[in-house]
């Protein structure tokens, strides 16, 4: 009996330790729809997800693709079963072309060779059907992260993939990536796979999905078509009591220069100008958003800044100190709150315990280092900081990569606010936080700037960065090409100076 | 509750893997044993007896096993780094050399003071040896794991030279001078020279113990090995973190050395390491860098050796039988150990300079 649904998970249980993922979890998905998946950080998607390919193995439940039961023990089962993933980290290798990722693991062979022809004929098909176009040739790290992501959908479906499980895929694109993103959906929709689809963004939910079930703190919710629902409902029952989002912004009156950045010139990795001459000023009590498509020169321009890159020229002052050519620890050391994008490469460490994670970049300070380190002072202090920051768990000894995307994200958080004297640099901080935690960020950050904080915020996200930033720049190629007070933006100048081109009308000047 | 569960847990998995290792490599050994036409139980119970029952056994055992668990115990420390200290045996033996030179030319000097200085000359000798292969790497990337390792061919016959040369006995022997009764470490037992050295390495456990765990130079030294390019962005200065923990563990690779030497031999013979700085690096992969464990694994290891001399009079098994199974065992280990990241991590540590900084995009870099 082929059954009105492709997948059906039925009773899932998922316990790790002392946190219970995912209790009596039931997931209905029909064939060939887009079928959304929310809930707050740590409410147990990924894990959810992660069982259906295999990564984890269920405590209790049972899974049924196309009515059958199905046993899927790792995720080469799951592929076998016509199941695609997209994990949030990218699994990519840079230095591979578009082709040569894409077979990995599955090589067509012509005797002992590789048939990469072959291979390549056939991307050049899967575009055709998908309705986008991807060069086999590319290099990986040459290719921005929409065309990435790209690869990584056409990989799962070069695997025979009918299901696919997108992982809050709409949080390292632009706007306008992710209008794409939505086509490819419809269009791959069209042809009969069926899309499961996570996201913390309820606009896109609505615009997407069919149908929509919500997880809160492991449980399923409801699950209910799109038609008969709206965002604040899906964030009422994601949440379980009212939310109250985007709190007013007051004036700040900026203070003195903080943060003065002159004449910055670094190059990237392959020998090419990254940074071309940028220069800016971030006052007390200013946050100075920089926007602009990611790939242009954000990541580098902030590596200089906290000391990881070396610069070919310019020079950068903190609070009146002259900080050129300065490594990482002497920055830190001067109160610089770093929120980077990439937590696990970044600002937390795996394999070590969420405790050990709040110590870095504290390890010297004398509350906690005396003789030796003091222990109970730290687990004391960490425990205040997972409190104030709403971690779950509010665990100290479990290991930091055991916690949800958004936690992490909150913990990092937690350390950074704690760490920072005068200087905060966010390199898209609300990535992965559910709304509610957004709005807390948001919070914090004002809070901040109302103390007088100098803040470089980095975001991809044009209603954060309109809501957040007193100044916004924009980033294209290595340059700032224009800056201007907050109010006199429209989305669309910015739109056009994100793509490059330059205003005629004078303006303010970038630094 | 939940918690201590999950620490006995991962203690019972600390133990437990290495202890399989063992059971496995000695059930190999049964049937190597079986193969040559021998008794196993009879071959067994010789060896077990000849290290672990008696009171001269336990001591012969013990006294085998001080220079395996301190150099256990430097591998240990830069290991914790991610750092590979291979050339522990090389430290050792130029440690020792410096020790007995203190030994013998300085004359007067109360006791513990004259061996605290032969120890303090040991200690800064091997750390400026492993502070060589560290910079190296630092500077330009060049694999400790080589560098060490060549190092301790320099190291022994270096000292094979001054044994030799400048500093013989006259003699037909290979060795220098005695050194002064005041250099020597305080005799525990005159039969089997079990020496105070015994409590120098527990002390050395217990402080190693200490700088990993509750010191903030042994976070530093921890996190820089889980995670570089963290640490780095969060502030650690790596670079030094990692010379650093080098330096501890050649300074703890010269001391192996010295209390081998001031405490057994009391004069400096030549080649007189049969590879304690080997044993060391085993006895830290088996008890996973875990100071505690060393002492543990230091013991076994001892026991092994000096029972395997018992075994081969008692029986017609020989004693290269154990070498085996050391090997064996450590086979076992080191497949786990290849899961670890450690082998997977890329040689060279992240660091300011900007050729580095190329390495460290790709992984520093967007979440791509
Ligand atoms: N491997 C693991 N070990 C221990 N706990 C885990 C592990 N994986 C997930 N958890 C816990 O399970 C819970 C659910 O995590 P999960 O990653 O599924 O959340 P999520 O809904 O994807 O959240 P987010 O939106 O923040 O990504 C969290 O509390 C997390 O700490
Ligand atoms: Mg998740």
């Amino acid at each position: 009996m082929a059954s009105e649904y492709v997948l059906e998970m039925r009773g899932i249980t998922k316990i790790f330790g002392p946190v219970v993922a995912n209790e009596d979890v039931n997931f209905k998905v029909r064939r060939g729809e887009v079928h959304a998946l929310v809930g707050e950080n740590g409410a147990g998607k990924s894990t959810l997800m992660k069982i259906l390919f295999g990564i984890y193995q269920p405590d209790a439940g049972e899974i049924c693709l196309n009515g059958k039961r199905a046993v899927i023990k790792s995720p080469s089962d799951a592929i076998g079963l016509n199941i695609g993933m997209v994990h949030q980290h990218f699994m990519l290798v840079p230095s591979f072309t578009v082709a040569q990722n894409m077979i990995l693991g599955v090589e067509p062979r012509k005797g002992i060779t590789l048939d990469l022809a072959e291979a390549e004929e056939r991307i050049r098909e899967l575009s055709g059907v998908c309705g986008f176009t991807i060069d086999p040739e590319a290099r990986i790290r040459d290719c921005p992260v929409g065309v990435q992501q790209r690869v990584e959908i056409m990989k799962a479906l070069y695997r025979g993939a009918d299901l696919l499980i997108l992982d809050e895929p709409t949080s390292v694109l632009t706007p306008d990536e992710a209008e794409e993103l939505f086509e490819i959906m419809r269009t791959l929709t069209h042809q009969g796979k069926t899309i499961i689809f996570i996201t913390h963004k309820l606009r896109e939910v609505m615009k997407t999905a069919q149908h929509v079930t919500v997880l809160r703190k492991g449980k399923t919710v409801t699950t209910l078509p799109i038609d008969e629902t709206c965002e604040q409902d899906l964030a009422l029952q994601m949440v379980g009591r009212k939310v109250e989002l985007y709190s007013g912004k007051d004036e700040v009156k900026p203070g003195e220069e903080i943060v003065k950045a002159d004449g910055l010139r670094a190059m990237d990795k392959y020998g090419r100008w990254c940074l071309k001459d940028i220069g800016f000023t971030v006052r007390a009590g200013e946050i100075l958003g920089i926007a602009g498509v990611a790939g242009n020169g954000q990541d580098e321009l902030v590596d200089v800044f906290m000391g990881l890159k070396k610069l070919s020229k310019g020079r950068i002052e903190i609070d009146g100190r002259d900080v050129t050519g300065k490594t990482s620890d002497v920055i830190r050391s001067l109160g610089v709150g770093y929120i980077p994008e990439d937590r696990y490469e970044r600002s937390m460490i795996r394999d070590a315990s969420v405790a050990e994670n709040m110590l870095l970049g504290f390890e010297r300070d004398e509350r906690f280092n005396g003789f030796g380190l003091k222990t109970d002072a730290i687990k004391k202090w960490a425990d205040k900081l997972i409190h104030e920051f709403d971690v779950q768990p509010p665990l100290l000894d479990v290991p930091a990569g055991s916690l949800s995307g958004g936690n992490a994200q909150r913990a990092v958080m937690a350390r950074e606010f704690a760490l920072s004297k005068r200087v905060i640099i966010a390199c898209q901080p609300s990535h992965g936080l559910d709304i509610g935690s957004i709005d807390f960020v948001h919070k914090q950050l004002l809070d901040r700037r109302r103390k007088g904080y100098a803040i470089i915020l980095i975001s991809s996200d044009l209603e954060e960065m309109l809501y957040l930033a007193d100044t916004i720049a924009v980033m294209y190629k290595g340059e700032l090409i224009s800056s201007f007070p907050n109010r006199d933006v429209d989305e669309k100048r910015m739109g056009l100076l994100m793509a490059g081109v330059r205003d005629a009308e004078p303006e303010e000047e970038a630094r | 509750m939940t918690q201590q569960d999950n620490a006995r847990r991962r203690i019972a998995a600390g133990i437990g893997r290495p202890l399989l290792a063992i059971a496995l490599a000695l059930s190999i050994g049964l049937v190597i044993i079986r193969i040559a036409g021998e008794d196993p139980i009879e071959s067994y119970k010789a060896l077990i007896g000849g290290a672990f029952v008696g009171r001269s056994s336990i001591e012969n055992t013990l006294v085998r096993s001080i220079p395996v668990i301190a150099s256990g115990l430097a591998v240990a420390v830069a290991f914790a780094c991610g750092m590979f200290n291979m050339g522990v045996e090389g430290q050792l033996y130029l440690g020792a050399f410096a020790a007995v030179w203190v030994g013998f030319t300085i004359k007067g000097l109360p006791p513990v003071l004259h061996v605290l200085l032969s120890m303090g000359l040991a200690a800064v000798v091997g750390a400026a040896w492993a502070y060589l292969p560290a910079v190296a790497r630092i500077k330009w990337g060049t694999s400790e794991i080589v560098t060490t390792m060549m190092l301790n061919y320099v190291a022994q016959y270096f000292t094979s030279y001054l044994v030799s040369f400048p500093f013989k006995e006259p003699g037909d022997l290979q060795q220098t001078p005695a050194i002064f009764r005041s250099a020597e470490l305080y005799e525990l037992s005159a039969a089997s020279r079990l020496h105070v050295g015994l409590f120098l390495v527990v002390v050395f456990a217990v402080v190693a113990t200490f700088l990993l765990k509750r010191t903030a130079l042994g976070y530093e030294i921890r996190m820089t090995g889980l995670s570089p390019s963290v640490s780095r962005c969060s502030g650690i200065s790596t670079d030094r973190t990692a010379i650093r923990a080098m330096l501890i563990s050649g300074a703890i690779g010269g001391l192996a050395g010295a209390i081998e030497i001031l405490g057994v031999h009391h004069r400096f013979i030549n080649n007189f390491s049969p590879g304690y700085g080997w044993d060391g690096l085993a006895v830290s992969l088996l008890a996973k860098g875990n100071p505690l464990g060393i002492l543990l694994a230091g013991v076994f290891y001892g026991g092994l050796q000096s029972g395997a001399n018992i075994m081969e009079f008692a029986t017609d098994v020989p004693k290269q039988l154990v070498d085996s199974l050391r090997a064996i065992i450590i086979l076992f280990v080191a497949a786990d150990f290849t899961g670890l990241k450690i082998f997977k991590r890329k040689p060279k540590l992240p660091s300011g300079s900007a050729q580095s900084h190329r390495k460290e995009v790709k992984t520093c870099g967007r979440s791509v």
